[in-house]
């Protein structure tokens, strides 16, 4: 066995002990990263925002599909219309009882 | 409008509403006739709907600021989401009030009301009635309903004034709370709403006088939420809503 021979050895175990150690690095990460995104991705989807900027932040960040963009933000658009308010107060005279009644 | 409302409020949003005594035409052509011009003045209006029995002009998805128009049996409603100032808000809800004479066949006998409403979302977790009730029952009689151990569970204070003394032209406050539904396991988004609503009822001495008193209502509107809507609803609100839930 020359000189060259005997150091090249250790030389090829550890090229290989760090090819090894890169690879469980980038795995672990990948992981790592999938297990991440699945639970945002959970949470987002639960709650992806019920305001106008926040809903096209996450459609732009693809967070949101543009169907799901477009369903929250008709429900939003349809509060503010007032499905749900303000209230109705009793009848009085000369009045409709209705008080904000831009809303539907 | 004041632009300090933006630090507060996540969307704002002017709604007008226009009611008549008489139902409008059911025609086709009444309501579309008066969409298309529209869509000259707001070519982004592009969406045409029919939602129940009403029917709707709003612009596309992307349009800012959002604007809509809908008409239905006796009234004409608009709306102006996030207008970035106040020309943009209130450019729509005029430009209606000045068509629909022509369009609609509106005439100052018919008018019954002209309102204008203000809504401010504010983001806010947890039990909105509380927070509402803890903001602005205070040490006050009301506050002696709620024992040491309740929760409230409705709390949406609303008071009407008239304004200037004019008994044709009212104003009503109101905090709008929404019922935390429990879908979700994550933090919930729907908003603690403050509306400003002012009213001017008729009769008006004829339909030029509208825009006139579009434009009164909006300077009336406008200072009430400088001056006493901003200290005295949403501030208290706001600061009460950062501060987390009352003890």
């Amino acid at each position: 066995m020359t000189i060259g021979q005997s150091s090249s050895v250790p030389w090829v175990q550890v090229l290989v002990l760090v090819g090894i150690g890169v690879a469980v690095v980038i795995v672990a990460g990948i992981v790592i990263m999938l297990v991440r995104r699945r639970a945002l991705g959970d949470d987002l989807s639960q709650s992806p925002g019920m305001f106008l900027s926040d809903l096209r932040e996450a459609r732009a960040s693809g967070q949101i599909s543009e169907e799901e963009y477009e369903a929250a933000r008709a429900a939003l658009l349809g509060r503010m219309r007032q499905g749900d308010a303000p209230g109705v107060r009793p009848e009085r005279d000369g009045g409709n009882g209705e008080v904000g009644g831009s809303g539907r | 409008m004041h632009d300090s409302i933006r630090v507060f409020c996540s969307d704002s949003y002017v709604n007008q509403k226009l009611t008549l005594k008489l139902d409008l035409p059911s025609q086709r052509e009444t309501a579309l006739t008066l969409f298309e011009r529209l869509r000259r003045s707001f070519p982004e209006m592009t969406r045409l709907r029919r939602v129940e029995e009403e029917l709707e002009l709003e612009a596309g998805a992307d349009a800012d600021p959002q604007r809509w128009v809908a008409i239905r049996g006796a009234t004409v409603r608009s709306g102006v989401v996030n207008a970035g100032s106040s020309r943009s808000a209130y450019e729509l809800h005029r430009t209606i009030l000045e068509l629909a004479p022509y369009f609609l066949s509106v005439s100052a006998l018919d008018v019954e009301s002209l309102e204008l409403l203000y809504g401010f979302d504010l983001p806010a977790c947890g039990n909105h009635d509380r927070i509402v009730a803890g903001t602005f029952l205070g040490d006050g009689p009301l506050a002696g309903l709620l024992g040491h151990s309740d929760d409230a569970i409705e709390c949406q204070p609303l008071l009407g004034i008239t304004l200037n003394g004019r008994a044709d032209t009212e104003a009503f406050f109101e905090v709008k709370t929404r019922p935390d539904r429990g879908l979700s396991e994550g933090p919930r988004q729907e908003p603690i709403s403050v509306y400003v609503t002012v009213r001017r009822t008729g009769p008006f001495a004829d339909v030029d006088a509208l825009a006139p008193s579009f434009d009164d209502l909006a300077s009336q509107a406008e200072e009430l939420i400088e001056t006493r809507v901003i200290p005295s609803l949403i501030a208290p609100l706001h600061m009460a809503i950062l501060s987390g839930p009352p003890a």
